[in-house]
């Protein structure tokens, strides 16, 4: 960001805050994410309800867009919606959907300290808190996003969820395999397997829909908040379970089957005892073939940008090499007896 | 005649020093960007390494359990990648229609060739090659 876009979010932000004087000092891009920018402002915010807060963070977009994902308004009503909910998540500030100050929309939340890196909290010297009270937590927070359930005139933006979502969710991704017109057979038969096995419509809550290791902060303490709230939709609640749970997204670290990070039964243990009833878990597997899945196709896709020209990027080359791994892990999950 | 050292081995140098000299020297934000360019290295020479013999497996097995006049074992090159395309696309196909049912011998032929993908893109997917599920 230049010196000029920093005066014009300073001049935004003054104004939505009531400020007396903002002045922004730097903006620093944050690591992570292919498919939104974060950036951290170091500012100086005089007079107001603000007074004094020196770090705010602005969320716009990057070029990498997937196909599904919702844009910045949307989001920021999500992360409202969650933080009314008592989700523990940055407090959403203010929705800029004009041309100006950055020539996109964007929003601006309070800043949260702490890590979001996969690879460093899933190994054994990554992270030294207390990785069962993380567990619970995170199931306890995960809870408590699917207490949100429609219909919501806040949220209806999101399409609703007819039938039973995993079938609707199966014909999503045969849309999107069909789309990108290459085959692979792996996930033909991941697709029979979930068809064949796919549950019937059970509660409909508000799925995260990106709930994993590397979309929250922790710092020394704990956990501090839920990021990413572009995928969010309505659905059946296992889905978010088990893309936590899934093997591939355990940076590694297969034995925690907890986000890489815990224990199943510590985060199990959260989940229940804020929903007030014990999970189906026996039901939980299918939705991490489900997982696979859905990494796989949205792998490809991520590709598919790179080959066409779209977008070059090694980032998005090597996303094509992660797509073997996950045809295995499907194939292993759903051997014919 | 090529002249030593040939491209495998001057990708194998090249990853070599990316690894060793630069990646120490780099700040921490590029980092990352090293190791990248160290894994594509890798991966192109895993496949380099491994030529197409079992491209050429994976489409006999694909004509067998589809049912498919068997592939000329000779193909190779373009050709060799335009039969295997056509052939797991009329594996999708069959998968998707119900035509092929979801057998353990269809199952082994697509775990076979998903193993070889995995062994070059990133082996250590595979530890041992006995899996705990």
């Amino acid at each position: 960001m230049n010196g000029a876009t920093l005066q014009a979010l300073a001049r935004f932000i003054a104004g939505q805050a009531g400020a007396d004087r903002v002045e922004v000092h730097a903006a620093q891009r944050l690591s992570g994410g292919t498919i939104q920018q974060n950036w951290r402002l170091q500012l100086t915010i005089d007079g107001g309800p603000l007074h004094g807060v020196t770090a705010l963070v602005v969320r716009t977009d990057a070029p990498s867009g997937v196909a599904t994902s919702l844009g910045r308004a949307q989001e920021f009503a999500l992360l409202s919606a969650a933080h009314e909910a008592g989700v523990a998540v940055p407090q959403p500030l203010w929705l800029c959907t004009d041309a100006t100050p950055l020539g996109q929309p964007f929003f601006v939340m309070r800043c949260l300290e702490g890590t979001a890196a996969g690879h460093v909290l899933s190994r054994d010297n990554g992270w030294h808190g207390d990785r069962v009270q993380l567990a619970e937590r995170l199931g306890s927070e995960l809870a408590r996003i699917h207490t949100i359930r429609p219909p919501r005139p806040d949220l209806a933006f999101l399409p609703a969820c007819e039938g039973a979502p995993a079938l609707q969710q199966i014909t999503r991704l045969r849309g999107h395999l069909d789309a990108l017109d290459e085959p692979h057979p792996a996930l033909e038969w991941g697709l029979c397997w979930l068809e064949r096995h796919a549950p019937r419509r059970a509660d409909i809550v508000l799925c995260h829909g990106d709930f994993r290791t590397g979309n929250y902060l922790v710092d020394a303490q704990g956990l501090t908040g839920i990021l990413d709230w572009e995928f969010a939709h309505w659905g059946d609640a296992l889905q978010d379970i088990g893309w936590f749970c899934a093997r591939c997204w355990r940076f590694g670290a297969v034995e925690r089957e907890a986000g890489g990070i815990g224990a199943r039964d510590d985060f199990y243990r959260g989940y229940e005892r804020v929903a007030g009833r014990p999970l189906a878990r026996e039901a939980v597997r299918y939705w991490e073939v489900m997982a696979h899945l859905s990494w796989a196709v949205i792998a490809l896709q991520q590709a598919r940008r790179h080959v066409s020209g779209e977008e070059p990027s090694l980032l998005l080359a090597l996303t094509a090499h992660v797509v073997p791994e996950l045809e295995h892990e499907i194939l292993m999950m759903t051997e014919p007896a | 005649m090529r002249d030593q050292p040939t491209g495998e081995a001057l990708l194998d140098t090249a990853r070599s020093v990316v690894l060793d000299t630069l990646l120490p020297a780099l700040p921490a934000e590029r980092r990352h960007d090293a190791l990248m360019v160290a894994n594509a290295i890798a991966i192109a020479l895993r496949q380099w390494r491994r030529g197409s013999a079992f491209e050429r497996a994976e489409l006999g097995a694909l004509t067998a359990l589809l049912g498919l006049p068997p592939a000329d074992a000779r193909l190779e090159g373009a050709a060799l990648q335009a039969a295997l395309v056509a052939a797991n696309r009329h594996c999708c196909d069959a998968l998707r229609t119900g035509r092929l049912a979801t057998t353990r011998e269809a199952w082994s032929v697509l775990c076979q060739a998903v193993r070889h993908k995995v062994e070059e893109s990133n082996p250590k997917a595979l530890p041992g090659g006995a899996r705990a599920r």
